[in-house]
C-alpha cells in the first residue's frame, strides 16, 4: 500500500508532477515501458499472457486545491478553488504554497471581532486570504508566483486499520494500481494514472482516445454517505461495507452486464460490496466510455469520508477488499472483454 | 493595425453566421499566404510555410465569430429576438441594429420613453419583453424577414484617444488582427515551423470550430489568442489587469507548462511587455477545446485585455496589440520545442 | 403508421436499458436493410448508395428512473435517468424492467404550493414492508412513465414521443427507400437524454459527410405561451438554433429549398431549452456539416406528449426528399 506517501504527496489539478515521479520510481522495476502525453498523463504498460485484446485500468493522480490568484500590497495572498471545494471546508486551515513549498494559513478574524450576521454567511473566495508572513508585496513577490498551486497542508496517519489524511480521491486509487502492478495480467494492460480529472475529467479525454482499450476499469476514492441523517433515505456507501460499485453517475451508466460480472466475482470470492449511491458525482469513465466508438466501461471505488476537504477517512478493510476485488476481476476478464 | 482592425471590427459575423468575416479575411490575406481556405464548417484556414529547416507545425488560432442576436417571432410589425452568445441584455435598450433578413435593414431595440413609465415599471425588461422595430408595416415586416434571421449591433469603429479605440466585437477581433498582421508581414524564411492561423466559427456558442479545425491539422502546439478584463470603472486589479502592460500569458490546467515558459522566456529575452494569467480551471476559450482534441495537443493561451467585454462599446490599447504580435513574431523565429521528458524502465 | 407509433412509443426502453426498444426497431427494419449493433448499443441499419455519406439520427432512449433505496417500510426511493421533472411525477404510475408496476407518491408539503424536488418523492409498490419489497425489487432496478398510446383523431398522445416519434419517422423512410442516391446510415442512438453519447460515438464510426437528427421540439401554440414560433399541424420544423448548436446553414437551405420545392410544409424552429444528437455529432472529427429536423410536439418529458399526424409525415416526406438529393 502506498497511500501513506502518495497523500502526502501535493499534486493539484496541472501539478501532477511529483505524482508521477513518485509513480515511475516504485514501479520502474515492474513494468515494460512508460509514456507521458503532451497533459502529464502516465501510461505505465504491462504486456499481456495473450494478445488481442487491451485492458485499461485507471486512477487520477490530480487532488483539489488551489491557485495563488494575486498578491496584496500587504502580502496576503489571493487565492482561487482549483476543483470542486466548499468555502466552509478552507476556513481556518493550514495550506503549502509552490514549489518552494511555503507555509500559509487561511485567515479567519477572531470571533470577537465579527458580527452574528458574518458568522451566520457562508464566505466566498474572494473574500478569503492567505497569510504567509509576508509583511509587503515585493517580499511576497520573491517567494510565491502568480499561478503558484497550493495544497491542503495536511499529514497522513494511521492506526488500527483506520486511515486518515487529504486527497484519498484518488491516491487510493493510484496505490491500488501500483498494488497490483507486479500481477500477470490475462491481456496487455495500460496501468494509466491520469491528470486534471478534478477540473473536468480533462486528462481522461487524451488518454481514452490514446489507449482505446476494449475494456476500463477506473479505480476512485468514493465519496461515503454515512454520515448522520434523519431521513431514511440510504445512507451508503458506507466505510467497512466494502468496494464500491457504480450503477449510474452524472458521467456514465455502467451496462448491466458489467455489474452482473462485479457482482459474481465479488459473491464467489466472498467480498464484500455496496453501490455507489446513483446519479452523484462524474468519473473518468465518463469520458474515456466514449472515446472513439466506445469502451465499455466500470468504475470500483474505496469508500472515503470527507473528500475534497483537508482531511479524509478510510478503513484499510475496504481498501484491501477493493484491491481484491480487482484482482479477481482481472483474472476473469474473459467473461466480459 | 489599426485599418486591420477596423475593417474587421465592422464587419458582421454573429455566431453561426460568419461569413461577412470569413469573406474580409480572405480578400486580406489571399495573396500574403502561401494557402488558404474555408473547411467543411467554415473555418478560415491560411498557411504560411517555413522556408528550409522545419521543425513541425504550429496552430495560431483566434475566433471570428462575435456574440450576436437571432430573430424568433414576430409581434405584429415589432420583431422579437434571442441572443446569440452571452449579453447583459439591459444594455439593449435604445441600440441601433442591423438585420440581415432578404436584404440589410436598419432598426432600433425599442426603448419606451419615461413619460408612459409608471414608477414600477422602471424595471430591467426580460429578453421577452424587448423588441425590434424597423419601421415597415406587418406586411412587409414579414417579406423581408424570416425566423433565424441573424442581428448584430449597428455601430463603427473609432479612435477614441490616441492609441485607445473602441468598437464591436473587439472580442475577438483584436486576435484576429493580430494574426493577420502577423501573417501579412512575417517571411517563410524566418520561420522553422509552419504556421497556420486558423480563425474558428461558433467559440461564442460550442467551439465547434476549435474542435474540428485542430483535429484536421493536429498542430504540435497551438497557441489560442483571445481577450481578457482589463480595469475600469468598479472593476479593480483583483479580478481585471491593467491597459499597455502588454498581453496576459496565461498558466493552469488548461495551459502546458513548456509553452508557458517558452512564452514567458521570449518575452522576457525581447524585452516585451507581458502579464501572468493564472486561470485555475478551464480557460472558457478555444484553448479549453484544442488542449483536448483526440490525443492531445499542448496548448497556450494569450490575451489583449478589453473593457466592457461583450457590449457594442468594447475599448482596448493598440499597443497590447503591438506588443502580442511582437511576442508571437519572436517565438515563432526563436521556438526550438519543448523537451520530452525521457523515463529508464530497468528490467 | 398509427401502429408503428403506438408500438414504439410504448415499448420499454429508458437511457442505458434500451435492449427492448432495439430489438422491437430491429423488427420492424430487418427485411429493408442491413443493420448492425454497436458497443454502445446504438442500432446502425445502412441503406448503400454512391453519393454522400449521410447520417441520420433517432435516439431509441426515453428518460426514466432508477430505485436508490428501499426503506424500512418497503417503500422506494428514486433519482432521474435523463430530465425528469418533478412538476411531471407527482402521483404518475410507472412500470419497471421486470413488470412490476408502482406510483409515485410524495411526502407531505408544508405549503401545498410548492413543488416537491425528486429527493422528496418515492414509489409505493403496494408492499408492506422492506422484506416484502425486497423480493421483487433491487437499488439499481431501472423504471419508465407507465402510459399508453391515445388516437386523438388528426393527434395523438402518448409518453416518449421524445424521441420514438424519431424513431418512426426513420424506420418509415428506411421501408419506403429505394435504390438510394446517397450512402444512408439511419442510426437509432442510444443514451442521448444523458448528454447525446450514443450519437458521439456511432458518428465516430460511420464518420459522415452530413447528418440529421430526429428529435422533437416545443410549441408556443398553448395558453399564454411565450413567443416561440413552432406549432402543432403548420408542418415539420426546420431548425435553426438550440441551445446547443446552430444548424448548418448549408444543410439547413437545402431543406428550406427542398420543402418549397416538393411543397411540403414546413416551419423555422429556435428552440431555447434543450438539444439533440445532431449537437455532438457536427463536432466529429474534422467536422460534419448537420441540421434537425423536429416533430412539434406538447408536453415534451411528460407521460403524455401530443403530436400531430401531419407533422410526422411531413418530416418523413422531408427526409426522404433529402435522402435522394444530390449534395456539394
Amino acid at each position: 500500500m502506498f497511500i501513506n506517501e502518495l497523500s502526502n504527496i501535493n499534486g493539484v489539478s496541472g501539478n501532477e508532477d511529483e505524482v508521477r515521479k513518485f509513480i515511475i520510481d516504485k514501479l520502474k522495476k515492474l513494468v515494460d515501458k512508460f509514456e507521458i502525453d503532451s497533459m502529464g498523463n502516465l501510461y505505465a504498460f504491462k504486456k499481456g499472457k495473450k494478445s488481442g485484446k487491451k485492458i485499461m485500468l485507471a486512477a487520477h493522480m490530480d487532488e483539489v486545491g488551489f491557485m495563488v490568484t494575486g498578491i496584496e500590497q500587504s502580502g496576503d495572498i489571493r487565492f482561487r478553488p482549483v476543483g470542486g471545494i466548499e468555502p466552509l471546508t478552507c476556513l481556518s486551515k493550514r495550506v503549502i504554497i509552490g514549489k518552494n513549498k511555503i507555509s500559509g494559513v487561511i485567515g479567519v478574524k477572531a470571533t470577537h471581532l465579527n458580527t452574528i450576521e458574518e458568522e451566520k454567511s457562508v464566505p466566498k473566495f474572494e473574500s478569503l486570504r492567505i497569510d504567509a508572513g509576508f509583511s509587503s508585496k515585493e517580499e511576497a513577490s520573491s517567494k510565491v508566483n502568480l499561478g503558484d498551486y497550493i495544497a491542503f497542508d495536511t499529514e497522513y496517519y494511521e492506526e488500527n486499520g483506520i486511515c486518515t489524511g487529504k486527497g484519498f480521491d484518488d491516491r487510493a486509487g493510484c496505490s491500488i494500481l501500483m498494488d497490483i502492478a507486479g500481477m500477470d495480467f490475462p491481456y496487455d494492460t495500460y496501468l494509466t494514472f491520469t491528470v486534471q480529472e478534478e477540473v473536468g475529467l480533462r486528462g481522461a479525454r487524451i488518454a481514452g482516445n490514446r489507449v482505446f482499450p476494449d475494456i476500463c476499469i477506473v479505480v476512485e476514492g468514493t465519496g461515503a454517505g454515512d454520515f448522520p441523517s434523519k431521513r431514511d433515505i440510504g445512507s451508503y456507501p458506507s466505510l467497512g461495507s466494502g468496494p464500491v460499485i457504480t450503477l449510474l453517475d452524472r458521467s456514465l451508466i455502467v451496462q448491466k452486464k458489467l455489474v452482473d460480472f462485479l457482482l459474481n466475482v465479488a459473491k464467489d470470492n466472498r467480498i464484500p460490496y455496496q453501490f455507489k449511491r446513483p446519479n452523484i458525482g462524474a468519473t473518468d469513465a465518463g469520458r474515456i466510455h466514449i472515446s472513439k466508438t466506445g469502451v465499455p466501461s466500470m468504475v470500483l471505488a474505496v469508500p472515503v469520508r470527507y473528500i475534497h476537504s483537508p482531511c479524509c477517512i478510510m478503513l484499510k478493510r475496504d481498501y484491501n477488499n477493493t484491491l481484491k476485488l480487482i484482482e479477481k476481476g482481472i483474472e476473469r476478464i474473459e467473461e466480459v472483454i | 493595425m489599426k485599418e486591420i482592425l477596423e475593417k474587421l471590427s465592422n464587419a458582421a459575423g454573429p455566431s453561426g453566421f460568419e461569413e461577412n468575416v470569413s469573406s474580409v479575411l480572405f480578400e486580406m490575406l489571399k495573396e500574403k499566404v502561401d494557402e488558404i481556405k474555408k473547411d467543411k464548417v467554415g473555418n478560415v484556414i491560411a498557411l504560411k510555410k517555413a522556408k528550409g529547416e522545419r521543425k513541425g507545425s504550429v496552430m495560431l488560432t483566434a475566433h471570428l465569430d462575435e456574440i450576436g442576436m437571432i430573430v424568433t417571432a414576430f409581434d405584429g410589425s415589432y420583431i422579437k429576438f434571442e441572443t446569440l452568445g452571452g449579453w447583459d441584455n439591459r444594455i439593449f435598450i435604445g441600440q441601433k441594429v442591423i438585420i440581415f433578413g432578404k436584404k440589410v435593414l436598419k432598426g432600433v431595440v425599442g426603448a419606451i420613453p419615461p413619460h408612459y413609465l409608471r414608477d414600477k415599471e422602471k424595471k430591467v425588461p426580460s429578453l421577452e419583453e424587448l423588441f425590434i422595430d424597423i419601421g415597415m408595416n406587418e406586411k412587409d415586416v414579414k417579406k423581408y424577414v424570416r425566423i433565424g434571421d441573424p442581428i448584430y449591433i449597428d455601430t463603427t469603429f473609432k479612435v477614441l484617444n490616441g492609441d485607445i479605440v473602441t468598437g464591436k466585437a473587439l472580442d475577438n477581433r483584436a486576435s484576429c488582427a493580430v494574426i493577420c498582421s502577423i501573417l501579412m508581414n512575417i517571411k517563410n524564411e524566418e520561420l522553422k515551423w509552419d504556421v497556420y492561423g486558423v480563425f474558428t466559427i461558433q467559440e461564442e456558442s460550442t467551439s465547434l470550430g476549435a474542435y474540428t479545425s485542430a483535429f484536421k491539422i493536429k498542430p504540435d502546439f497551438a497557441i489560442v489568442l483571445d481577450v481578457t478584463h482589463a480595469t475600469s470603472f468598479g472593476v479593480g486589479e483583483d479580478r481585471a489587469y491593467p491597459f499597455n502592460k502588454g498581453p496576459g500569458i496565461a498558466i493552469g490546467p488548461n495551459i502546458h507548462n513548456g509553452l508557458f515558459n517558452e512564452l514567458k522566456e521570449t518575452a522576457k529575452r525581447n524585452e516585451i511587455p507581458y502579464f501572468i494569467e493564472p486561470i485555475p480551471g478551464q480557460t472558457g476559450t478555444d484553448a479549453s477545446a484544442i488542449q483536448v482534441v483526440d490525443e492531445g495537443i499542448p496548448t497556450a493561451l494569450l490575451s489583449v485585455p478589453i473593457r466592457y467585454m461583450h457590449t457594442p462599446t468594447e475599448v482596448l490599447h493598440m499597443n497590447d496589440l503591438k506588443r502580442t504580435e511582437r511576442l508571437i513574431i519572436s517565438f515563432l523565429r526563436e521556438f526550438d520545442g519543448v523537451k520530452e521528458e525521457v523515463i529508464d524502465v530497468h528490467k | 403508421m398509427k401502429d408503428v407509433i403506438k408500438r414504439f412509443t410504448e415499448t420499454f426502453g429508458p437511457s442505458g436499458y434500451e435492449e427492448k426498444i432495439r430489438e422491437v426497431i430491429i423488427n420492424e427494419i430487418k427485411d429493408y436493410a442491413d443493420y448492425s449493433v454497436d458497443k454502445l448499443g446504438n442500432l446502425i441499419v445502412r441503406k448503400e448508395g454512391k453519393g454522400k455519406k449521410i447520417m441520420f439520427a433517432a435516439h431509441m432512449d426515453e428518460i426514466g428512473l432508477m430505485v436508490t433505496h428501499i426503506d424500512d417500510k418497503g417503500f422506494l426511493r428514486f433519482t432521474n435517468i435523463g430530465g425528469l421533472f418533478p412538476t411531471n411525477l407527482v402521483n404518475q404510475r410507472v412500470i419497471f424492467s421486470n413488470g412490476l408496476v408502482g406510483v409515485i407518491g410524495e411526502e407531505p408539503r408544508k405549503d401545498f404550493r410548492e413543488v416537491s424536488p425528486i429527493d422528496k418523492l418515492f414509489i409505493d409498490i403496494g408492499m408492506p414492508n422492506k422484506k416484502e419489497a425486497e423480493k421483487k425489487i433491487r437499488i439499481g432496478e431501472v423504471g419508465v412513465f407507465y402510459r399508453g398510446f391515445d388516437d386523438l383523431g388528426n393527434r395523438f398522445i402518448s409518453k416518449a414521443l421524445d424521441d420514438r416519434i424519431g424513431c418512426v419517422v426513420l424506420a418509415e423512410v428506411i421501408k419506403k427507400i429505394k435504390n438510394p442516391l446517397n450512402d444512408l446510415y439511419f442510426v437509432f442512438t442510444v443514451q442521448e437524454e444523458l448528454g447525446l453519447r450514443g450519437a458521439r460515438t456511432s458518428a465516430f464510426g460511420i464518420d459522415p459527410d452530413y447528418a440529421i437528427a430526429i428529435d422533437v421540439t416545443g410549441t408556443g401554440d398553448i395558453p399564454e405561451s411565450p413567443k416561440i414560433p413552432m406549432e402543432l399541424g403548420k408542418g415539420t420544423c426546420i431548425k435553426v438554433k438550440d441551445y446547443g448548436m446552430i444548424s448548418s446553414r448549408y444543410v439547413r437551405e437545402k431543406l428550406i429549398e427542398i420543402a418549397e420545392r416538393k411543397k411540403i410544409p414546413y416551419q423555422l424552429e429556435i428552440l431555447l431549452m434543450g438539444t439533440t444528437d445532431a449537437a455532438v455529432i457536427q463536432l466529429n472529427k474534422e467536422g460534419v456539416p448537420s441540421g434537425v429536423l423536429s416533430v412539434p410536439t406538447r408536453y415534451v418529458h411528460s407521460p403524455s406528449e401530443l403530436a400531430d399526424y401531419s407533422d410526422v409525415q411531413a418530416t418523413i416526406d422531408l427526409l426522404l426528399a433529402f435522402a435522394q438529393e444530390k449534395l456539394d
